[in-house]
């Protein structure tokens, strides 16, 4: 082995000092370096103060407290959809595992809550409860005077639209809870942990706090909005006002106002939650509201969907059928007050209430499961705009009885074709809102027929893709939807209408009615505009000459009860009937009879045979939503809703 | 049994006659047959070289291994998916003596890996084939008339084609990743003893660098289903789900590429010296420094390097090899935490007293030749809390731009903002976890041959982590943590050494070991449960389980309907789970949960082992086992039929069914066999949340006893090769995995409890040693 020979003793005394000074030195830097070494992170690390340094930063926060609303579009999601009796989806349709479904067989629970607003579902892969919108807000609003581009008109807008969301975000708590924590300022993040344990407060608390936000912003808030491309969508003077009459309206409404199944709820500081006297001020206060909201929309050029164009010839049955189909799924609906725009109703959900029209050759382009159910079918009225069991001409005891078309009657069912007597004779907006086997179903310009018996074309191909009660929802397909060659295309995915013009007529209708001792022309005034549009007649003419009641009108019960079957009528599907149950007192009524349909199975015409496909259940504490039962054990001081 | 699952879900379907005659309309498939061999084979091969001289000594060492997969591939593909490993290993070092009082060493190492095989590993195809539906479609289609000249192979599929069919994943492409790990070292060590007689100094520094990458070449299949079989001529069309989706052609995607780099610098002083014979100082100071970058974090704060600085420090003294006395210290930093907390400080102090070298030791000196006893008490202190995501508390961390937190507005939804969001709140009093440890030992030799320690040890752990109570009504986005949590743990540790010849050409070693341990919580940030005492976590072991006790399963609606309603996320019926009511409410909520099982961890760890040589054979196996944990069969990953996906699950969009155990198809309930304590409940396609809580029915004991490895030897007789230079040959065979003894049945206890997720291999190697 040759080795290196190193030179002399001298080098090696040298290298010795060299190596007490590298030593010295190590050991003196090391603490040196040590201040600095661990300092690792640089001075410009994103924190909350950087949403608010500028215009465009700011915006993203707007957007941040706009992203909260419920997706009103996704019957995953939304319980106005699927919760209760309009629609009811087959078992096969994701194994089974969607919550609002779950919600409508009575299967809600008090220790994992379905569609739990209160402690967060699971939306966008993240836990968001209403709190975390409330929180959001707050801290919007606090900070917002800090961005230094921002002119005051701005600025005043913007505290106006997160003000109003602030409370839409109570307002949906309160709808499902009841009495709920009323978050006016946001708590510091390390406060003591006896300071979170917040208690519920009294319903008339909070729908004043609501209010109170409301009536500040309301002048604050556009007329309009600038450009519906880009502005569509935002809250203005007519959301804000149609809201706060929605609000009192269901303040007023049997649930919160005379209640007196609740005065047992109270706290454990002994306070009353519930108020069991009747206010009938509380519908004056609606009426008002109502009132001045037909007034903002009219001044913002909002006004009921009249005419649908088409550049084919229809006849006149047929343009009135695509008229109410194009009041919500038509772009640009002057109908339309409030949209949710980032919660479209999109193909995906589009084609769910689709019923297959051609042969295809591949998969099917459609997945047809979005089943409306009989009760809705029966629901709608007679030609002559009184209900069918009501109706003297209508042959409501054969109803599910045959009957073959006749040519005139095309329009509707296709001539020389037999279904049940239920479809014949019907109201305009049935034709329009429902498909039926062997109807005529129109997507401008062709003309299809329905067809749903067993082994048909609208029946099941795959796992999951039938309409299990053998009806669809037609009201929500716009008939500018096509289908062409093996696929499929929606026109507009439009956004989910929060609220309409029609619904706000129908509010002022029902409030002047409680408060009125009988009804007069008024209360009939705005009733009979919504019947025009649907081409029907007056109330009080349509009662009179062809009911079995006839003078049913002329009572407050009377036009009552047919206030709310009209509303139930013209905002079928829309996710309302769901919390009007509610709010009228009525679900333990109609959410306990069997949901039905007809025989899907049964080969030819046995499918005319009416079958049960579920009974759900429900019960007096279904009427709200459960806390949370880990939830409670946490905080002691919220009373969990009765019966749960 | 998919159809009769359905049945129970008592919606009335119809029932699907099956007459299975065509196997691709009615298809019955084995997924597991399909795609894979019974075995495979894995060659190794390891060699070394040392030398050197007075001034410079080398070793270097080499190794190469090429290991294979399973996969059975089909002949028609042009590439071979299945899993083909190879790995080369090389080091060198280099010791060098600068002077005759300075060494330095240099030390290089690489390992390099390529691999190729399917899209997405062996392991994920293997948990795709347990979660494939067998009855809907077969793996692939042959080609009918009207697909004669179709150019891509027919693979079966259902619904919308999203359905697993692991066939179609396992051969549709293949990926090729590299990955290389590389260190390179340099260390000098310098003895001082010009300055001081003892005195030594060392200062070592090593980087390493770390690079993988890898990139996925696939096709997507076209799938196919049946549609219009006719019974009487036995044809059928087949019709194509997803025409807009399938691709022929291969496509390119880059995968992953990551590296990583890090490095290390060390310094230490070093002092050992005996006075006066009796008296033995010995000091250490020892500088760390360290620091890690990784070129794909993420976000920002995860980019940030990873940097300890670290002094610590030792000190002994002992009297004539008979009195040990030490002191220790470390001074710890950390750049996770705030500059107030950055720096702990954690001292220790020891005492050994080895008294067998006494003089009134004498008389027992036959039996016990060595006999010490030593006590230890000392703080030590810990930076690895939290997750990894959170690295910095004392900075909140804000996302500026998150999408799924955005807003459009405008009729088409064409002005759209990102959101802002919060992933964690800033905390700057976050610290150290600290922990108190004292310890006992004794370490005695009997007849010189057999070696015992025994240690008992007490812990107590203050400023452990712990999310702070977090309340809904609060509003936020992430939870908040402090260091409030304390914990406390004691046990005792045992080993034992035997080593005896019977004469020189007889030997046996033997050893076991046997550690118990036990630790609890004192402190743990909960609600305030003095109403409801069996919750709280309070002096309970730190991974006890609570759950719901299980009496038996319901027989019937009825009995459903006369019990306390169970409302745990499904509805309650015949043939589920009927658990007890613990508080009397009538109810069966969350407060019904009390401390079941033992703590998952063991607490209890042993092993023993024999090595035994005659003449030129030898052999040795090593036995491993625990005891006093309990496991949970893992419901939601067994559930049969159902579709079940985890975070991150590479199949999560697709349609599954997860397959059944035989175990459940043994013994399950049903409408026709209400067997009350049948291992699994009522059937059901979607899971069925009052069956799934953790609760006892699935509690199962996770001791077990494994036999580790084994190893059979023969060296062969020196006179046969001495000619050839050929210093040592040895044959052997070795196993590891090859029996297990546990009360659990249904499948290795130490997969935890997913019965259908990757199992445990038994492994048998053959080999021979060659040295030079």
């Amino acid at each position: 082995m040759q080795v290196y020979k190193f030179h002399s003793n001298k080098k090696v005394t040298m290298k010795k000092k060299d190596i007490i000074k590298i030593v010295t030195i190590t050991l003196l830097l090391t603490p040196g370096a040590a201040c600095n070494y661990l300092d690792v992170v640089p001075d410009n690390v994103a924190t909350i103060e950087n949403a608010f340094t500028d215009r465009y930063n700011a915006e993203k926060f707007l957007a941040t407290c706009y992203s909260y609303l419920p997706e009103f579009g996704n019957p995953w999601l939304n319980p106005g959809l699927l919760s209760g009796d309009e629609v009811w989806f087959n078992e096969e349709v994701e194994d089974g595992n969607i919550e609002t479904a779950f919600i409508a067989k009575g299967y809600q629970n008090g220790n994992t809550p379905h569609l739990n607003f209160w402690d967060g579902l699971r939306q966008h892969g993240r836990d968001i409860n209403m709190f975390i919108a409330i929180r959001d807000c707050n801290i919007f609003l606090n900070e917002i005077g800090k961005v230094r581009d921002l002119s005051t008109l701005e600025r005043k807008r913007w505290v106006a639209e997160v003000k109003f969301l602030k409370a839409y975000y109570h307002f949906w708590l309160l709808k499902m809870y009841g009495p709920i924590p009323i978050i006016r300022e946001n708590l510091p993040i390390y406060v003591d942990t006896e300071n979170v344990k917040v208690y519920r407060d009294p319903v008339d608390d909070v729908v004043n706090y609501i209010l109170s936000l409301i009536d500040e912003v309301l002048t604050d808030l556009p007329i309009q909005v600038t450009s519906e491309t880009t502005e569509m969508g935002r809250i203005t003077k007519p959301v804000a006002a149609s809201i706060k009459a929605r609000i009192l309206a269901t303040a007023a409404s049997p649930i919160f106002n005379g209640n007196s199944d609740f005065s047992s709820l109270t706290d454990n500081r002994g306070v009353q939650l519930f108020n069991p006297d009747y206010d009938i001020t509380k519908w004056q206060k609606a009426a008002d509201a109502a009132l001045e909201a037909i007034e903002t929309c009219e001044m913002a050029g909002i006004k009921l969907y009249e005419q649908f164009n088409s550049r084919y010839e229809h006849s006149d049955t047929i343009m009135k059928e695509l008229t109410l189909r194009s009041i919500v799924t038509s772009k640009g609906s002057p109908e339309i007050i409030w949209g949710a725009t980032n919660y479209t109703f999109s193909w995906r959900y589009q084609r769910m209430m689709q019923p297959l029209l051609i042969q295809v050759t591949t998969a099917n382009p459609v997945s047809q499961n979005y089943g409306a159910t009989l009760r809705m079918a029966e629901l709608f009225y007679s030609r002559n705009g009184v209900p069918i069991n009501e109706d003297v001409s209508f042959d409501y005891v054969n109803r599910y009885e045959l009957r073959t078309s006749l040519t005139e009657e095309n329009d509707y069912v296709r001539s020389g074709e037999q279904t049940a007597v239920l479809h014949f004779d019907r109201e305009p907006r049935f034709y329009a809102s429902i498909a039926f086997d062997r109807g005529t179903y129109v997507l401008d310009p062709e003309y299809y027929t329905v067809r749903c018996r067993a082994g048909e074309l609208a029946t099941k191909r795959q796992k999951g893709e039938f309409s299990v009660t053998g009806y669809w929802p037609k009201k929500l397909i716009s008939p500018l939807n096509a289908f062409s060659s093996n696929s499929y295309a929606v026109d507009y995915e439009f956004p989910f209408p929060i609220i309409r013009l029609a619904d706000i007529y129908l509010l002022y209708a029902e409030a002047l009615n409680e408060v009125k001792s009988a009804p007069d022309a008024e209360v009939y005034d705005y009733i009979d505009r919504i019947r025009e549009r649907a081409g029907l007649e007056g109330v009080v003419e349509s009662w009179s000459q062809h009911s079995s009641q006839p003078s049913k009108p002329t009572t407050k019960e009377g036009i009552r009860e047919i206030i709310r079957q009209e509303r139930m009528i013209e905002l079928a599907f829309e996710g309302q009937r769901f919390w009007d149950l509610r709010r009228w007192k009525l679900a333990e009524q109609y959410m306990n009879r069997p949901i039905r349909g007809w025989n899907i199975v049964g080969p030819g015409l046995e499918f005319y045979n009416v079958t049960t496909v579920f009974t759900p259940r429900f019960e007096f504490k279904d009427y709200f939503w459960p806390i949370r039962e880990e939830e409670r054990i946490k905080n002691p001081n919220l009373v969990q809703n009765l019966g749960w | 049994m998919y159809k009769e699952q359905r049945e129970n879900d008592n919606q009335g379907y119809r029932q699907r006659r099956f007459r299975s005659t065509n196997p691709y309309v009615y298809p019955t498939t084995d997924w597991q047959n399909e795609l894979l061999k019974d075995y495979t084979m894995n060659q190794r091969l390891n060699f070394n070289i040392s030398g050197g001289g007075k001034v410079a000594r080398y070793y270097l060492s080499g190794g190469v291994s090429q290991d294979n997969g399973i996969l059975d591939v089909d002949k028609r593909n042009d590439f071979n998916s299945n899993i083909d490993l190879k790995k080369y290993l090389i080091r060198s070092n280099i010791n060098i003596n600068l002077t005759n009082t300075t060494e330095a060493i240099v030390r290089v190492h690489g390992t390099f890996d390529d691999y190729r095989g399917p899209i997405q590993g062996g392991t994920e195809t293997y948990k795709a084939i347990v979660r494939s539906n067998p009855v809907l479609f077969p793996a692939y289609y042959p080609p009918n008339e009207t697909h004669q000249h179709t150019n891509h192979i027919l693979f079966g599929n259902y619904g919308n084609g999203n359905y697993i069919n692991p066939y179609a994943e396992m051969v549709k492409g293949y990926k090729e990743y590299s990955q290389s790990l590389m260190l390179a070292q340099i260390e000098l060590k310098q003895d001082l003893k010009f300055i001081t007689e003892g005195l030594r100094f060392r200062l070592l520094g090593n980087t390493t660098r770390n690079a993988y990458f890898d990139v996925s070449r696939n096709y997507n299949p076209f799938f196919y289903n049946v549609s219009d079989y006719n019974n009487r001529t036995d044809e059928y069309e087949l019709i194509l789900l997803n025409s807009e989706e399938g691709r022929e052609y291969l496509d390119y995607q880059e995968g992953q590429k990551a590296v990583s780099s890090s490095f290390y610098a060390e310094s230490a002083l070093d002092y050992d010296r005996t006075f006066a014979e009796k008296h033995t100082v010995t000091g250490l100071l020892v500088g760390i420094m360290r620091q890690s970058l990784y070129g794909n974090a993420g976000d920002l704060q995860r980019s940030l390097p990873f940097r300890n600085l670290g002094l610590s420090g030792r000190f002994t003294y002992a009297y004539d090899t008979r009195y040990f006395l030490e002191f220790n210290f470390g001074y710890n930093g950390t750049e996770r935490f705030s500059e107030n907390e950055r720096f702990g400080f954690f001292p220790s102090a020891g005492f050994g007293w080895l008294m067998s070298k006494e003089n009134f030791w004498q008389p027992l000196s036959n039996v016990f030749t060595e006999f010490k006893l030593k006590m230890t008490h000392g703080l030590v202190g810990n930076d690895a809390i939290g997750s990894e995501a959170d690295r910095f508390f004392y900075l909140s961390n804000i996302n500026m731009n998150d999408s799924g937190r955005g807003y459009a507005w405008g009729a088409d939804g064409g002005y759209s903002r990102n959101g802002v969001s919060i992933s964690r709140y800033a905390n700057d009093k976050i610290t150290w976890e600290t922990a108190t440890k004292t310890n006992i030992g004794t370490e005695f030799t009997l007849f010189d041959k057999i070696e015992f320690a025994v240690d008992i040890f007490r812990e107590y752990r203050t400023n452990i982590l712990m999310d702070r109570l977090s309340f809904s009504t609060f509003g936020l986005q992430a939870s908040t943590k402090a260091n409030v949590g304390e914990a406390s743990s004691k046990g005792i540790d045992m080993s034992v050494d035997i080593m005896h010849s019977f004469s020189n050409d007889f030997w046996v070693t033997a050893r076991g070991n046997f550690t118990y341990a036990r630790g609890i919580f004192e402190k743990y940030e909960e609600p305030d449960y003095s109403a409801t005492p069996w919750l709280s976590r309070v002096g309970k072991p730190i991974t006890q389980q609570w759950g719901y006790i299980a009496e038996r399963l319901f027989v019937d609606d009825t009995e459903v309907a006369n019990s306390p309603v169970q409302e745990l996320g499904s509805i309650t019926m015949g043939g589920d789970i009927k658990y007890r009511d613990v508080n009397g409410d009538d109810k069966i909520t969350s407060l019904d949960r009390v401390p079941i099982g033992h703590p998952t961890t063991p607490e209890i760890i042993y092993g023993f082992g024999v090595s035994t040589g005659y003449k030129n054979f030898d052999i040795s196996f090593f036995f491993q086992g625990s005891a006093r944990s309990s496991f949970w069969i893992d419901t939601y990953a067994t559930s049969p039929f159902v579709n079940y996906s985890w975070n991150g699950d590479p199949y999560g969009n697709y349609q599954k069914n997860n397959a059944l155990l035989q175990a459940y198809a043994d013994s399950h309930w049903s409408e026709a066999n209400r067997d009350i304590y049948a291992i699994w409940p009522r059937l059901s396609d979607s899971f069925e949340g009052n069956n799934l809580v953790t609760n006892t029915w699935f509690m199962q004991d996770g001791s077990f006893l494994r036999l580790k490895s084994a190893e059979m030897g023969y060296t062969i007789p020196k006179r046969l090769f001495e000619k050839y230079g050929v210093e040592n040959f040895r044959i052997y065979i070795s196993g590891t995995n090859l029996f297990t003894f546990s009360r659990f049945k249904l499948w290795d206890p130490e997969m935890g409890g997913n019965g259908l997720g990757y199992p445990i291999q038994r492994v048998l190697n053959a080999g021979l040693q060659v040295s030079f």
